[in-house]
């Protein structure tokens, strides 16, 4: 083999060698942009359905006032009661668990009931079943009449809601 | 010969630094890039949201009308010294206690959490575009990447708009 033709062989395989190493770089790089990818979807999935659970406390029979993001907890509860005596009541919405939590201030770790309403923590709106899936959260607002300091109160809170409409 | 061997040897260790340098650039950008950017979260838009209404046992006025989160904000800015009917507590005081409780229990920060610190800040942002800020907290390592958001309040006391900003580290 002549010198010149060595020189050229030489020259290919350091080309063929570049070229795989940018391969390999592209590959890390395009694996590494489909699971950043794949997580922003799953992220947008999530804010989605989060904002689905927000649209539930602006509905006519929770919402407080011309808030969207206040629930009127007093009404709630009373739809609470109806829809233990009414069961067509339980198909407003095609949900599997729908619950309201007040975070802020502190109440006790108690569900909520005409009996010890509102010093209780926890509303549960809907319950069809025990295993109900993965509930989504937002937080909201949650609105009543004080009757000891005679004035109105909003409280910080948070919705559950779980369900298939929710998942797809 | 031999000093031709070098030649080609120099060479190639020049291509290998060449590569490395761009594969490390491009792993600089990549991560430089992750590491800095905001995340936009309808979480921490909707508790802002959610805070802002939530009734303080401060009435600014008179009882029982006592006034939320957000009217003490708009109150710390434009009358700091302004008293608390009838804990007669300063405006500013009862806003940083009210405002310190919730964060605290609606943000779990720290080492036994997911979640590494937060950031709250309260900008009161001028017609002409100028702002000053009058509220800052700030718990836990506030650094890397982060979920936030923000809220603008108008404020007719004032004639401009708060901002309030929450930035989630993680």
């Amino acid at each position: 083999m002549k010198k010149a033709q060595l020189k050229i062989q030489e020259m290919a395989f350091v080309l063929v060698a570049l070229f795989l190493f940018f391969l390999l770089i592209g590959l890390f790089y395009l694996s590494f942009k489909i699971h950043s990818f794949k997580s922003s979807v799953g992220n947008l999935k999530e804010q989605e359905a989060k904002a689905m659970v927000r649209k539930i406390a602006a509905t006519p029979e929770l919402r407080w006032g011309e808030c969207s993001g206040c629930i009127d907890l007093d009404k709630a509860l009373v739809l609470k009661e109806s829809m233990s005596s009414n069961k067509t009541l339980e198909g407003l919405w095609d949900l599997e668990y729908l619950a309201i939590e007040t975070i802020y201030p502190a109440k006790p770790d108690k569900i909520c009931n005409l009996g010890n309403y509102p010093e209780c923590g926890k509303l549960v709106l809907l319950k069809r079943n025990e295993n109900y899936g993965k509930a989504y959260t937002s937080f909201v607002s949650l609105c009543r009449w004080d009757n000891e300091k005679n004035s109105q109160k909003c409280e910080l809170g948070k919705i559950y809601a779980a369900g298939r409409l929710l998942n797809e | 010969m031999n000093k031709k061997g070098q030649e080609e040897m120099v060479g190639f260790v020049v291509i290998v630094l060449i590569i490395a340098i761009i594969f490390l650039v491009v792993l600089g950008i990549v991560f430089w890039q992750k590491n800095g950017s905001e995340v936009k979260s309808v979480d921490v838009l909707q508790f802002l949201e959610s805070t802002l209404e939530t009734t303080t046992s401060c009435a600014l006025e008179f009882e029982p009308a006592y006034s939320s989160v957000g009217d003490l904000l708009i109150s710390c800015y434009s009358e700091p010294n302004k008293e608390c009917k009838p804990s007669k507590e300063n405006v500013c005081k009862e806003l940083n206690k009210t405002l310190e409780e919730i964060l605290d229990v609606s943000w779990k920060v720290g080492g036994n959490y997911s979640l590494k610190g937060y950031e709250f800040e309260a900008i009161h942002q001028e017609r002409s575009g100028s702002g000053t800020k009058f509220l800052e907290f700030k718990k836990g390592e506030c650094n890397g990447s982060y979920v936030g958001d923000e809220y603008l309040l108008p404020s007719k006391q004032t004639r401009g708009t708060i901002l309030v900003k929450l930035k989630i580290f993680s």
